[in-house]
């Protein structure tokens, strides 16, 4: 059972993937909906400006997905040791 | 569902700020009581509020040729109830507005309301109603994950067409515009967060039944959840 979730997650992904329409030509696919949010509103509204900015420097694609999977490893290894821990909890 | 830094206008960023701050209070006072009632819970509370960490964190390609993020706030939501994911779901905004430019200080209150309290509730609601209906745990949790993913985008996208209404169509026309972008795209991440989520509680139940049965979620006619 455990498996047969696990692989229907999985092809649920894959085949999102692979359905999804090819992108234009030259343009960068499966952009994020947040930016293409930020993309409507700038175009829908050309005298918009963010009026406030952190001044965080502007990472690199490649940096800021370091950065989400630094996100995502933490919260998996902090999930690992929570399970780990509540196993050896019951085992005693 | 994380409007970027600044991309709220002033008043409504406000607004919203407001709007969520109430439940983020509450929030940390039902953490704290949680912890300092049920020591025993820390492990819990920590898995769910990691499962929102890990999930909010992936970005997972649609078929609509668009990406997002699952939000990973149904299952603290169902475990521990949601005044808790509002303060768990706003600890891990901040940091991703902080560390990841992901999200804003600016939007934090809007995003906090569509993440943290929206999403959760209407997860808790869906659990709560598909248990009754179904009788199953499984299916219970994943209703309750996929739709409180779905009601934080959708939230999010009546946020966004507040404080953007299209010049000729109003706040219909742009909400429209904004689900168009964020919906159908969340649709299969939505059903794939709630997979994920049933997964978890799976193997939660077989390491802390005790726990599980304490807190309400698994009842003794669930044995056959982890099989």
């Amino acid at each position: 059972m455990t498996a047969a979730i696990a692989t229907a997650a999985v092809l649920l992904v894959a085949l999102s993937f692979a359905l999804a329409p090819s992108p234009p030509e030259g343009a960068e696919g499966f952009t994020g909906a947040d930016s293409q949010a930020t993309q409507y509103i700038e175009q829908s509204r050309p005298d918009y400006d963010p009026w406030f900015s952190l001044g965080l420097p502007v990472l690199p694609s490649q940096v800021e997905s370091g950065l989400f999977a630094l996100q995502a490893a933490l919260g998996g290894i902090a999930l690992g040791y929570a399970v780990g821990r509540l196993r050896g909890r019951s085992a005693t | 569902m994380h409007i970027a830094e600044g991309f709220l206008p002033p008043l409504h960023a406000a607004a919203w700020t407001l709007a969520s701050a109430p439940f983020v209070v509450h929030g940390a006072r039902a953490v704290v009581r949680q912890v300092r009632e049920h020591p025993e819970d820390r492990l819990l509370l920590g898995a769910a509020g990691a499962f929102t960490f890990v999930l909010s964190a992936i970005k997972l390609p649609s078929v609509t040729g668009s990406s997002s993020h699952p939000t990973g706030t149904g299952l603290g939501a169902v475990l521990f109830r949601p005044p808790v994911m509002a303060l768990l779901g706003t600890v891990v905004l901040v940091f991703q507005a902080l560390l990841l430019a992901h999200g804003g200080l600016t939007t934090l209150g809007a995003n906090a309301f569509s993440m943290a309290v929206v999403g959760p509730w209407v997860g808790w609601w869906t659990y709560r109603l598909a248990r009754r209906l179904t009788g199953s745990l499984a299916v219970a949790v994943f209703a309750a994950c996929a739709l409180a993913d779905l009601a934080t985008y959708v939230t999010t996208s009546l946020q966004l067409a507040l404080a953007f209404p299209d010049p000729a169509t109003g706040v219909p026309g742009a909400l429209a515009a904004f689900l168009g972008i964020f919906g159908l795209t969340q649709v299969p991440l939505a059903v794939a967060e709630g997979l994920v989520a049933v997964l978890v509680v799976r193997a939660l139940v077989s390491v802390a039944p005790e726990d599980l049965q304490r807190l309400r979620v698994l009842r003794v006619t669930d044995a056959a959840v982890s099989r």
